[in-house]
């Protein structure tokens, strides 16, 4: 009860022509004593409008929140790239996909890494009599090898593996694991003479794969696979390592560097693709915006105030503008332009304008009827100065609004764009780019995509809710229900 | 999650479990079927003018040429029961008594005559016509320069068809089990026209299975047919497409949950799920040979040092197992790739070609006489075209960065679309671009005469006129060792010239269901073929 | 109210006509061929192609062919991709799929999202407006594609209860729905939450409290009808971002509808599905603003009064 007496003694100030009502006393109600002097108390402190919606965006904990956040992300985008170990193209081909974490010891190799000399036998004696005895083909599959064995070191830049001979094998299929109770991916097939295999294929440190060769003739497959299970050790050639310890000799044991986020499907630093991605999908996510909505206020206020046939015609282009479909304006821009970050913003302003234009001309109108554009009309005020200088600083609450929502919707379709593959160029990395490249990898190597996914949806989080708190503190209505 | 939301899912998710699907997915062995994903509409169904994967996988299904390919790829009879060979240019063909449509008609020589003149007519304008060439005049006709009847191809009765070719040809035989040699039927291209085999109610079909469905852009069924002369041997009954998945990773969770008995490639990132899930992982040779092509035209790379230091540098095992990744990519030196027949044993074998490549130390002292000749202090910035496909774009992004670690070049990267990509290649708008190519029938020659002054696929702008003697050797004789000694010197001068830099042969990775037995893998058509699969018995006889 | 009628349509029209124009003019503004293939072919074998599409002739010519064909025949051509297939008829094949998909998404989205909006305001700043926000923000950041990929992820690989992709059967088009549908259920939350706040506000409200009408019959009979004003003008650009978002959720999970064809046509340069589709899409939308500002006239009787 308290707050509509007050409310409504504020009220009265305004609005003169509310009839006080008489209310009974007694019973019901009674009485509240009230001084003049009470009554003239100002309970808020007298301050600009910008200084208020100022305190009360600050009163809005998540909007301050958001509001460091967005700070500390553009100047760490600003400084990082600069500042950390790693750039954003560096490939280290030995170290693709780790997972974050630090530095690994590793052992540093020669120029011999793809030496390998095959194990292979005699032709089998028993072939070249084989005219004479029919009888000793079988019509089973051979038997499996009895022993498979590790040739030398298990390294990741390439594991040897050798089997026992087995009679009547046409051949023999080696095939490798991640899993033990699996056969997994067929490696290689090898003929009736070759015991030995190198495989090259992608290993990775410290994990363990399982071998099983299998033997094989006209009949099939061995029913069993012997099994060797295998955990190489990280290995890296002496150039590669050079460049981390430039003291490096064959033979000799290296720590390698640490990688906070990880590295990609090219070895190249998560945190350092993140950081420069950080780079141009915040220049993008701001410059996009600054432009078309500068060309909407220009677009928005002729039109708008002009109105008539003038506003017609322009709304009229504008909304021609809106029906081309968005993605087909953005491929036609990217095959004339080519792929990059001009192309990028362009497209964005391209096809947003229209829209930012057509917000704006709906507030100028709005403002238009006002009175104090009207007295600035009859007191013969030239158009420009109604424009500049009474209904521009009037849409500035909803100009920066707009402004601080578009961030974040240029953010996402820079990422939508990237993804689908109309991005930037390679090997430049965009957040959009990085979500790509790590989606394909989503299952086995998920930070690959996870930590460039949560990064967008937290900073355009952040940036949403920035705006609302921003639209919220500018917003004169909301300030009576407190 | 928000409450209405879970009430939105739970309420679907009660609704779906009632109204439960009952279509028979997956492998049903009762009625023989196979469902596999359509992966892409075929561009074209008229078999002299198919030219995707999909349709020469569905034509080499439900329609059969004069021989065919047997698991060994060696031709074997087909629609025709014997031939004969009166001349190295003449053969004799005697078609089966019992070779017929699948509408009843008998299959005669004439359907040949016709459909192979529909193929060579400049009017059909097919991509593939150049197969045709290999019969005799087909070249001529095909350019306009004589009438379509003068193909070199006769019916000399319903039943015997005589088929003369341009040149000696060794491989003809493999060649005729190619879809621009099948059959067709003039009665319903007349009645048709421009629809020929545009849907499955115009689709002739005289092969082991009939097409019964084709739904645009959606689904396709083939259905086995009883009129096929071979019909007791053939052991599955419907070959079943009903969707049309682009994404991998879909196609691979469909597979998993048994809507797919086999997936045609899968991309390495889906191994280590596939391996978790105990899944039967296959490989095969897709035939394909990867490399950078040279702009022989431009200043820099029309160089032939600069381009001998670049593939050099190269380290071609570091690419194919830790960049490409799939276990059975080779490195390649020369262009035709280790898989062709060589004279006994196979190419590869018999005639490697290898250089020693990573050899930082040659790589430098061949850019440094380039550079010399060329009176350059620096090199400017080269590009590599290429599509915008991410696995181009990994190894393009990788060889970028290999190339300025050893040689220190700047190389950058275009990307483009396929069609503006084909086009600039074409139009020689390149520096580098990376390309492929796949076998077009399966002797080394498809390889060999890409690089030739009159292949019109040649895009380098280079051309050598002892290489091109040496293939016009190798096409005018039969004898297996003198056409495989002429390609393998015209190799050798490829590799010294380097117009390419030759990368990798590629394999691919694809899972089946494990009940499904018999499936071929080729690099040419009919590739998935189903014509000597079958269901494993264990199953069939639940 | 029927001038009104005539003068949209026809500026429509106009509309329709200029993004024609400019799509044709683009798009063979753009290098490439459309009838390149892999292979290359024997000159005379592409000049029988290139007479056979029209692109020999001038480019004026091949306008005025194209234009009287679709607009005075509502013939589209033929594709230049799938040789013998009519850009009508994959229009007509595939536009219910993405329609209903489309619509799903709207559903989904225009049920949930005003009822959540509501909801928040009514609970301003207590619990269930900040948990209904935290929803609806992150609604709005998490990109379409992330969510159907995780969701795909969660509901289909891991606890398997809706099936990865396809489109037979009302369980295949869930998670479509909702990937597609998220965003703007988010936004419509939002902005029904701001606009119910704008109305507690004003003066009627008070009113009609004051006359003694519950909270329920003023919800329903006064704030809704007022507060969905911006939500239907909202539709519009909304049924834009449905259209482009389409593309890749039909890619994921493998539904036969027209956004992949729009892409696809783009990359492989078929010029008719291109023009066709373009002209389509744009057609399509013009109607819906037009419905749209239809019934935003209907809804808010000020605005079918002040109309000039």
């Amino acid at each position: 009860m308290s707050d509509l007496t007050q409310e409504h003694s504020n009220q009265a100030k305004s609005k003169a022509t509310v009839a006080r009502v008489d209310v009974p006393s007694d019973a019901l109600f009674t009485l509240r004593s009230k001084t003049s002097g009470a009554a003239e108390i100002i309970r808020r402190p007298s301050v600009s409008f910008w200084m208020d919606a100022w305190l009360r965006l600050k009163k809005n904990k998540i909007a301050v929140a958001s509001g460091i956040y967005v700070i500390t992300l553009i100047l760490v985008a600003a400084i990082g790239p600069e500042v950390i170990h790693y750039n954003y193209e560096e490939q280290e081909v030995w170290n693709l996909h780790q997972p974050p974490g630090n530095g690994q010891i590793a052992v540093v190799t020669g120029d011999n890494q793809y030496d390998y000399v095959p194990v292979v036998v005699e032709a089998s004696t028993a072939a070249a009599d084989s005219d004479a005895a029919p009888a000793e083909v079988s019509y089973e599959a051979p038997e499996a090898p009895v022993s498979v064995e590790l040739v030398g070191e298990a390294l990741t830049t390439g594991i040897v593996i050798k089997w026992a001979q087995v009679t009547g094998a046409d051949g023999y299929r080696v095939y490798r694991s991640t899993e033990a109770d699996t056969d997994g991916v067929p490696m290689t097939d090898t003929d009736a003479v070759t015991l030995s295999y190198q495989d090259l294929e992608s290993l990775m440190a410290g994990h363990t794969y399982y071998y099983k060769v299998f033997s094989f003739n006209a009949m099939g497959d061995s029913a069993v696979g012997t099994t060797l299970e295998v955990t190489p050790k990280l290995a890296i050639s002496l150039l590669d390592a050079q460049k981390f310890a430039p003291d490096a000799t064959v033979g000799s044991q290296v720590t390698t560097p640490s990688h906070y986020l990880g590295t990609d499907y090219l070895g190249r630093d998560l945190l350092a693709r993140l950081l420069t991605g950080a780079r141009i999908s915040l220049f993008i996510g701001l410059v996009a915006p600054l432009i078309y909505i500068f060309i909407g206020i220009v677009y928005g206020c002729v039109s708008g105030y002009f109105g008539g046939f003038i506003d017609n015609i322009m709304m009229r282009i504008a909304d021609i503008i809106t029906t081309i479909p968005d993605l087909l304006a953005v491929i036609m821009l990217q095959v004339f332009l080519g792929s990059g970050v001009a192309t990028l913003v362009i497209a964005l302003v391209m096809v947003t304008w229209a829209t930012s234009a057509r917000q704006i001309r709906g507030e100028v109108l709005r403002l238009r009827e006002s009175e104090f554009v009207y007295a600035a009309r009859v007191l013969g005020t030239p158009t420009y100065r109604i424009i500049l200088r009474h209904l521009l600083p009037n849409t500035t609450g909803t100009i920066l609004v707009l402004f601080t929502l578009a961030i974040p919707q240029a953010i996402f379709s820079e990422a939508f764009l990237s993804f689908i593959g109309l991005g930037i160029k390679p090997p430049m990395a965009s957040w959009g780019t990085v979500v790509r490249e790590g989606a394909k990898f989503f299952k086995s190597y998920p930070h690959e995509v996870f930590i460039p996914a949560v990064l967008i949806s937290v900073t355009m989080f952040a940036f949403n809710r920035l705006g609302d708190g921003m639209r919220d503190a500018l917003d004169p209505r909301l300030r009576g229900a407190e | 999650m928000k409450t209405s939301k879970r009430l939105f899912l739970s309420a679907f998710a009660f609704v779906s479990l009632v109204s439960a699907s009952t279509a028979a997915f997956g492998l049903d062995a009762k009625t023989k079927t196979v469902t596999i994903n359509m992966t892409d509409e075929p561009r074209n169904m008229d078999p002299q003018k198919a030219q995707d994967t999909v349709a020469f996988f569905v034509l080499s299904h439900a329609m059969e040429g004069l021989t065919r390919l047997d698991p060994k790829s060696d031709a074997i009879p087909a629609q025709a029961e014997k031939w004969e060979q009166l001349s190295p240019t003449k053969y004799r063909f005697q078609l089966r008594g019992d070779a017929k449509w699948s509408d009843g008609k008998q299959v005669t020589a004439q359907d040949f005559v016709f459909a192979w003149r529909h193929g060579i007519d400049p009017n059909t304008a097919s991509l593939y016509a150049f197969m045709l060439f290999n019969i005799k005049n087909g070249e001529k006709i095909n350019k306009g320069e004589l009438p379509v009847d003068q193909l070199g191809v006769k019916a000399l009765s319903d039943k015997v068809l005589e088929v003369e070719t341009e040149r000696p040809t060794a491989y003809l035989l493999r060649l005729l089990s190619f879809g621009t040699f099948f059959p067709g039927r003039e009665d319903v291209f007349k009645a048709t026209g421009a629809k020929y085999a545009a849907e499955a109610e115009t689709l002739p079909s005289n092969g082991p299975w009939k097409l019964t469905e084709w739904k645009h852009n959606a689904s396709m069924k083939l259905v086995k047919s009883e009129t096929y002369w071979n019909a007791k041997n053939i052991q599955i009954n419907v070959i079943d497409m009903p969707y049309l998945i682009r994404d991998s990773n879909t196609e691979f969770n469909m597979f998993k949950d048994g809507k797919f008995d086999l997936v045609q490639t899968i991309e390495k990132e889906l191994l280590p799920d596939a391996q978790a899930n105990k899944i039967k992982i296959q490989r095969y040779n897709v035939g394909t040979v990867w490399y950078l092509q040279f702009n022989a035209t431009r200043k820099i790379t029309g160089n032939k040092w600069i381009r001998k230091a670049i593939s050099v540098a190269l380290d071609r095992k570091e690419f194919a197992s830790k960049i490409t990744g799939i276990p059975g990519t080779k490195p390649i030196y020369g262009i035709i790739p280790d898989y062709m027949p060589g004279v006994k044993k196979t190419y590869g074998e018999e005639y490697p070609v290898t250089f020693k490549d990573a050899d930082l130390e040659t790589a430098k002292k061949y850019l440094a006489q380039g550079m010399k000749e060329l009176g350059v202090k620096e090199l400017p910035k080269l590009d590599i075209l290429i599509n915008d496909n991410q696995a181009h774009k990994r190894d393009a992004e990788y060889l970028q960065a290999y190339l300025k670690k050893t040689l220190g070049l700047n190389i950058g990267i275009d990307v483009q679309t396929f069609k503006v990509r084909l086009q600039k290649t074409t139009n020689k708008e390149y520096d580098i671009v990376k390309s492929g190519w796949g076998p077009d029938y399966l002797d080394a020659m498809t390889f060999a005469d890409l690089h030739t002054s009159w292949n019109t696929n040649n895009d380098t702008g280079w051309k050598n006129a002892e290489y091109d003697k040496l293939i016009r050797q190798a096409m005018d004789s039969v004898d297996p060792k003198v056409r495989m000694d002429a390609m393998n010197a015209a190799e050798k001068i490829l590799v010294e010239e380097s117009p390419i830099a030759s990368l990798i042969q590629a394999y691919r990775v694809y899972v089946t269901n494990p009940e499904l037995q018999g499936v071929l893998r080729r690099p040419l058509s009919p590739d998935p073929d189903f014509y000597f699969a079958r269901i494993s018995e264990k199953v069939a006889n639940k | 109210m029927f001038r009104y009628l005539m003068q949209r349509l026809l500026t429509g029209f106009g509309a329709l006509f200029t993004v024609a124009t400019l799509t044709f003019v683009l798009m063979h503004a753009v290098p490439g061929d459309p009838l390149r293939q892999e292979k290359n072919v024997p000159e005379s074998v592409r000049q029988n192609l290139v007479v056979k599409y029209g692109l020999d002739r001038p480019l004026l010519e091949q306008y005025g062919r194209y234009m009287s064909g679709m607009f005075l025949h509502g013939d589209f051509g033929i594709s230049f991709k799938q040789e013998n297939i009519t850009v009508n008829q994959i229009i007509r094949d595939h536009f219910w799929v993405s329609a209903l998909l489309g619509m799903l998404a709207l559903s989904f989205a225009i049920i949930v999202g005003p009822s959540l909006g509501t909801l928040a305001a009514l609970f301003r700043n207590r619990t269930p407006d900040n948990l209904a926000m935290m929803v609806a923000v992150a609604g709005i950041s998490i990109p379409s594609f992330v969510l159907a990929y995780f969701l795909q992820f969660l509901l289909a690989e891991k606890l398997k209860i809706l099936p990865s992709g396809g489109w037979d059967g009302p369980e295949t088009m869930i998670l479509p729905s909702l990937s597609l549908g998220m965003i703007v259920m988010a936004s419509m939350a939002r902005l029904m939450r701001s606009s119910m706040l704008e109305v507690i506000q004003q003066d009627y409200v008070r009113t009609a409290r004051a006359k003694g009408l519950s909270l329920m019959q003023i919800i329903v009979l006064h704030q809704i009808r007022n507060a969905i004003l911006p939500v239907v003008v909202y539709i519009g650009p909304l049924f834009a971002a449905i259209l482009t978002g389409s593309f890749v959720i039909e890619n994921i999970f493998g539904i036969p509808g027209l956004g992949q064809f729009f892409v696809n046509s783009v990359q492989e340069l078929d010029y008719t599905v291109i023009m066709g589709l373009t002209v389509f899409f744009a057609g399509f939308a013009i109607v819906v603003i037009l419905g749209v500002d239809l019934v935003y006239g209907l809804i808010d009787p000020r605005i079918r009064l002040a109309k000039k």
